[in-house]
This record gives structure tokens, C-alpha cells and sequence, in this order.
């Protein structure tokens, strides 16, 4: 299965980049992760509009919404440069569906090398959004998706056909339509958010407790959140789930629990607890509720991370000192030192390629900032830079994204980061003091 | 081989009803005969936009008076604490003195046994007073790290006074990690505030 998506994706690239001598011959593929690619410029033309599209209440009709949220959803995915709709030629009110030669030539001379076109029908009380993609210089079609939905979909809409744009052209299915859950603080409280991916005005509040809830992490199969909640007057781990809003113990040990993360299979997780005095590493089995210890020294271990196969954990101990990512088997086997320099490392995540792990750590002038490690421990890279604090790294399901909060516009604020480029998007909402962000996870199929 | 077939007809089946769709509807219909999108979109499923989101900002409300709960499986909920309301312990309260600790330390220092000592002799004088020791911890450092901190340094200073002499029993330990700072600045004159160990009668 694995395999033969790779393999049309790498049809549909070669052939991509064999039509379009625009781009250097020389690239055989999009490295995502490089800031110096030359993005791919392309034109999106508002949908033609068929059948009897109703009236709605909505502030932007349909088919300008959809336009604005996948211009916005292809320039955020890192690869495409859209092209400013001033520059095209054609009136997408009466230009033809499929283009033909002198629409492409139209198309190329204003700069586009792929070209969406796209299509709203109404009919039974559904849209029917029909998307394509063209190749202009070969003046070819590449592919196409049609969606259903209400006027509410044209968001889930854009992010499905910007996964798929991304899929066709690197071989790994976009982040959209993920979210992104943060704490957020209230009086002296703090309140679970979250946010959409690219759609700011999908915040919407989880709790409402009016006490602290922190370090959100969600189970894997989304309908739930976990926090380290003190709202019964303890800090326990508790859940949130999405269609309550309330908070329930998942476990109520003596002394503070907090969530790690579930592992891939959504069947045990790990987390930190002060149960036996200290602050160790455990592992509980959701199906059954046993509960088994997997540190027993004397330090302090918190944060645990699964790898994405399920078979290792990172996770952060001062068993040495100072705060520092260490992993081991699942078993609690093969204790392994990954980050030796540095006085503060905390908050590791283990990339969904299970290549490395994303860190927080003291830098030399003394702010915190994001690093990257490889599993083996031999290579960090530090990924943000000060004066300001960037901490707490969340990734994207694709890998290609960090959540992280920084201090950037003074305040706490989650934003997001591509790697490979410098810019960081501002997820949270401004004048609100947010941290801790936790990206989803793809749902469980 | 069989594959294509399937795949040829797939696509003539929806060549077909475009045809039709394309009869009923008066705007300009998408040319079927054009070997374009229309046969290309055709063997792509249908793919359905994923649920809108349930959570609305309007209907959430921790509930705890509700006696019928539908997803008891899901866990006990949680009820509102109200014991963080302190009691003034008939003026102990004002006698009982925070300590500080150094960063990412939890020794009791010499100026903190000091202290303690007199908090110690003050909690004698109050046999029957329960008091909660806050443990904090200054906003440098990871939230998770931190919050372990401050119940290491809570644990730390109960410690030093249950050996003091002080019943164990009457002393409650609670981390606020850095959640809780007296001084929000980020130098080091607020942080050095922000390290310490409070304590809070209870009853």
C-alpha cells in the first residue's frame, strides 16, 4: 500500500518536473525540508458556479471562502507560490472548466506553472466541489478530487485538496486539517483551547474550569484530551473529552500525575506520577487500568514520548544532574543518554518519522529555544534562536511543522514553524497568554 | 489487466451520468468527450469532508451536580475543590514564613533552616492547625520538570520540619511548577522570589 503510493508519486513527480523546464532539470524531487527550494508558482482562479446555489447566512459565500482558505492553505504548505489573482487574465465566471491551448498559453504568460481549477455545484441540499490540477507549461491535467459537503465544508474542503497537492508532489500527505490544543491563561486559571491548522478562527475554548489544566496531550483517537488538571484540588491526570467539556480522572494516584502521551495504538499510556514519592516514569494499560513503573531512580523523570513504532520511549531525568533526554525500550531496557550538552533539556517529542526528537533547551546566552536530535544522540541542531524564548515543540503528523511558544510579540503565543524556513505563523489568539501546544495526531483508522 | 478494466469501467460510468447531469442543467456543462478531468476524477472515491468538529465555546460546563452520567465508563468526573480557601489559623497564618531556594535546587539552604526553624516552633504553638506547603518554581526551565521541582521542594520542606518535630499528618504538600510566580518579571530578582516554599493554613 505504502509502496505504490510512493511510486505514483514519483510517476507524478517525474513527470511534473520533466514538463516544466521553468524548473531547474536538475531537481528530481521537492525537498520540503530545505528553505531554498523554488516554490512552485501557481494560479487559483475562483470556482465556476453551476446549479442553484442557495442563499446562505454566511458572511462569504461558498465559493470565496473555498478560494481564500486554499490560496491561504498552498502558500502555507511551504512548496507553492500563489500567484496574486490581479495578474490573471481569464474571468473564472466565464472561462471554461477544462482549459483549453490559448487558456494555458493565457496562464503561462501570467506566470503560473499549475494551475487549480475548480467547480461548486449545489444539488440535494450538498455542494459538490470538483477540484483539478494542470500542469500549464505541458498544458495537461495531473489530477482531480470531488467533495461533498454543507456550506460549513469549504475549509475541510481546501485543507483535504492542499493534502492531496502536497501528496502528488512530495510523496507525504499534508498537515491540514489537524488541530492544535494549548493552555491558556485565565485569571489564575488556565483554560484547554484549540486551533485548526491555518484557521484562526476555528479557537475554540475545551474547558472551563476556572483552575489549572495543564500540558494538554491528545489520545490518539482525538475525541479526548489529557491534562494535568487541578480542579479537584490535586494536580491528576484527567481527560477532556470534546463532546462534554468536563473533566474526568483517568487515575488517582497519591501525589501529582502528569500526561505523557498514549502510545500509537491508543492502548497504554505513558506517563510522569509522584506515586512512590518520586516523580517517575509509568505505564498504564488503558483496557484494563494495571499500572506498571518503568524508572526507579532517584531523580527526576518526566515527559515520556513514544516513538512511532511503539517500541521506545524519550523522555527527560536529572538521574545525572541536570535535566537531560534520555530513551529506553518500552520494557524500561537499553537506558540511553541523547542530549549531553546544554544545563535544561525538557519537553522531547519524537518525530513521526522516528528519526529524531525535538527538544526544548537552554542555549548559551541562557533563553530556551527548540533543538532537534537524532535518536542516536550525535547530532543537535538548534532550530530557533533568541533573544526571545521558543520552547515546547509539538510536531505535525506530516513532520514537516512544529507548534511551539514563543515569546516572539511579547507575550506567550503558540505558533507555528515550517523547518527549513524562518517564519513562524501565530495560531493563538492575540492579547491571550498561551503554552504548551500539542499538534494532533492523524485519527486512528 | 483487471484493474484497467475496472478502471475503464468506472470511468464510463461517470462519463455517463456527466452526460446526463450535463442534459438537465442549462450553464455550460463540462465537455465529456474532452479526455480531461472528468475521466481522471472518476476512479478517485468520493472522498467525504471529515465531521465538522463538535466543540462549541456556549455548552461547556463542568458539571458536577448532575446525578445521571451517560459515560460513567469514561472516568469519575471531576468536582470543583473548594478546600484552596485557606483558614487564617487564628493568626498563624501571618507567623509562617516563605523560604527560597536556588535554581533548580531543592536543598534547604542555611537562610531557609533558619526559617523553618521559626515556622517550626510557630506550627508548636498552634497544635491544631493544618497547613499546605506550596512548592514554586521560577519560569525558566520546562513546565513538566518544573512542576516536579516544586513537589520536590515541598517534600523537602516538609521534611525538614516533620524531623523538626512537627507532625507529619498536619502538613499537605502541593506543586505549583511555575504556574504561580509573586513577581511575573523575567530577571533574575523575580526569579529568585519565584524559588521558594509557601505555606498556607488550611484549618
Amino acid at each position: 500500500m505504502h509502496r505504490k503510493v510512493k511510486i505514483l508519486a514519483a510517476t507524478l513527480l517525474a513527470a511534473f518536473f520533466l514538463a516544466l523546464p521553468a524548473i531547474s532539470s536538475a531537481k528530481v524531487y521537492i525537498d520540503i525540508t530545505s528553505a531554498k527550494v523554488q516554490r512552485v508558482p501557481v494560479a487559483v482562479p475562483e470556482p465556476k458556479v453551476t446549479g442553484r446555489v442557495p442563499d446562505t447566512a454566511r458572511r462569504l459565500t461558498p465559493e470565496v471562502e473555498l478560494t481564500a482558505q486554499l490560496r491561504s492553505d498552498l502558500s502555507f504548505a511551504g512548496i507553492f507560490e500563489v500567484l496574486d489573482p490581479k495578474g490573471y487574465l481569464e474571468d473564472p465566471r466565464l472561462a471554461d472548466l477544462v482549459p483549453d491551448s490559448n487558456s494555458f498559453s493565457d496562464w503561462y504568460a501570467s506566470g503560473a506553472e499549475l494551475l487549480i481549477k475548480s467547480q461548486i455545484d449545489y444539488d440535494a441540499g450538498k455542494y459538490i466541489v470538483d477540484l483539478y490540477a494542470y500542469d500549464v507549461f505541458r498544458k495537461e491535467f495531473l489530477f482531480g478530487k470531488r467533495f461533498r459537503g454543507s456550506s460549513d465544508s469549504m475549509k475541510d474542503i481546501s485543507g483535504l485538496f492542499a493534502n492531496a497537492a502536497l501528496e502528488k508532489f512530495t510523496g507525504k500527505e499534508g498537515p491540514f486539517g489537524t488541530q492544535i490544543a494549548y493552555a491558556v491563561k485565565e485569571g489564575s486559571g488556565k483554560e484547554i483551547y484549540r486551533t485548526y491548522l491555518n484557521r484562526p478562527a476555528s479557537t475554540a475554548k475545551i474547558t472551563n474550569t476556572k483552575a489549572l489544566n495543564l500540558g494538554p496531550v491528545w489520545g490518539r483517537g482525538l475525541d479526548y484530551i489529557y491534562v494535568t488538571s487541578y480542579y479537584g484540588g490535586e494536580p491528576e491526570l484527567c481527560r477532556v473529552f470534546l463532546d462534554e467539556g468536563f473533566l474526568r480522572y483517568v487515575r488517582r494516584n497519591e501525589g501529582m500525575d502528569m500526561p505523557g502521551e498514549e502510545d500509537p495504538a491508543g492502548e497504554t499510556l505513558a506517563y510522569a506520577s509522584s506515586v512512590g514519592g518520586n516523580t517517575d516514569i509509568y505505564l498504564l494499560d488503558l483496557a484494563s487500568g494495571k499500572q506498571k513503573r518503568l524508572t526507579r531512580d532517584r531523580g527526576i523523570d518526566v515527559s515520556p514520548t513514544w516513538s512511532p513504532n511503539g517500541k521506545k520511549l524519550a523522555f527527560v531525568s536529572d538521574r545525572k544532574g541536570n535535566p537531560h533526554i534520555f530513551t529506553a525500550d518500552k520494557d524500561g531496557d537499553n537506558l540511553k543518554r541523547i542530549t549531553f550538552s546544554g544545563k535544561h533539556n525538557g519537553d522531547p517529542a519524537w518525530s513521526p518519522d522516528g528519526e529524531s526528537i525535538a527538544f526544548t533547551g537552554m542555549d548559551k546566552s541562557g533563553t530556551f529555544q527548540v533543538f532537534i536530535v537524532d535518536v542516536e544522540g550525535r547530532k543537535m541542531t538548534q532550530i530557533t534562536h533568541g533573544p526571545y524564548d521558543t520552547l515546547e515543540p509539538s510536531w505535525s503528523p506530516d513532520g514537516r511543522f512544529l507548534a511551539v511558544t514563543s515569546k516572539k510579540d511579547g507575550e506567550k503565543a503558540i505558533y507555528v514553524l515550517r523547518l527549513g524556513a524562518n517564519q513562524m505563523e501565530r495560531v493563538s489568539p492575540v492579547g491571550k497568554d498561551a503554552s504548551q501546544p500539542a499538534w494532533s495526531y492523524r485519527r486512528l483508522k | 489487466m483487471n484493474r484497467r478494466i475496472t478502471f475503464m469501467l468506472i470511468a464510463a460510468l461517470f462519463a455517463a451520468a456527466m452526460l446526463v447531469a450535463g442534459g438537465c442543467s442549462s450553464g455550460s456543462a463540462p465537455v465529456t468527450d474532452t479526455p480531461g478531468p472528468d475521466a481522471a476524477v472518476a476512479p478517485k472515491p468520493k472522498p467525504k469532508p471529515k465531521p465538522k468538529p463538535q466543540v462549541t465555546q456556549e455548552t461547556i460546563t463542568p458539571d458536577a451536580t448532575s446525578s445521571q452520567d451517560a459515560n460513567a465508563d469514561r472516568g469519575d468526573k471531576v468536582t470543583m475543590d473548594h478546600t484552596n480557601s485557606t483558614a487564617n489559623g487564628d493568626g498563624l497564618a501571618s507567623l509562617l514564613n516563605t523560604i527560597f531556594f536556588d535554581f533548580d535546587k531543592s536543598d534547604i539552604t542555611s537562610e531557609a533552616a533558619a526559617t523553618l526553624d521559626a515556622n517550626k516552633d510557630n506550627l508548636l504553638s498552634y497544635p491544631a492547625a493544618r497547613v499546605r506547603i506550596e512548592g514554586h518554581c521560577d519560569e525558566r526551565g520546562t513546565n513538566e520538570y518544573n512542576l516536579a521541582l516544586g513537589e520536590r521542594r515541598a517534600n523537602a520542606t516538609k521534611r525538614y520540619l516533620a524531623d523538626a518535630g512537627v507532625d507529619p499528618n498536619r502538613m499537605d504538600t502541593i506543586s505549583y511548577g511555575e504556574e504561580r510566580p509573586v513577581d511575573p518579571a523575567s530577571n533574575e530578582a523575580a526569579w529568585a522570589k519565584n524559588r521558594r516554599a509557601e505555606f498556607k493554613v488550611i484549618e
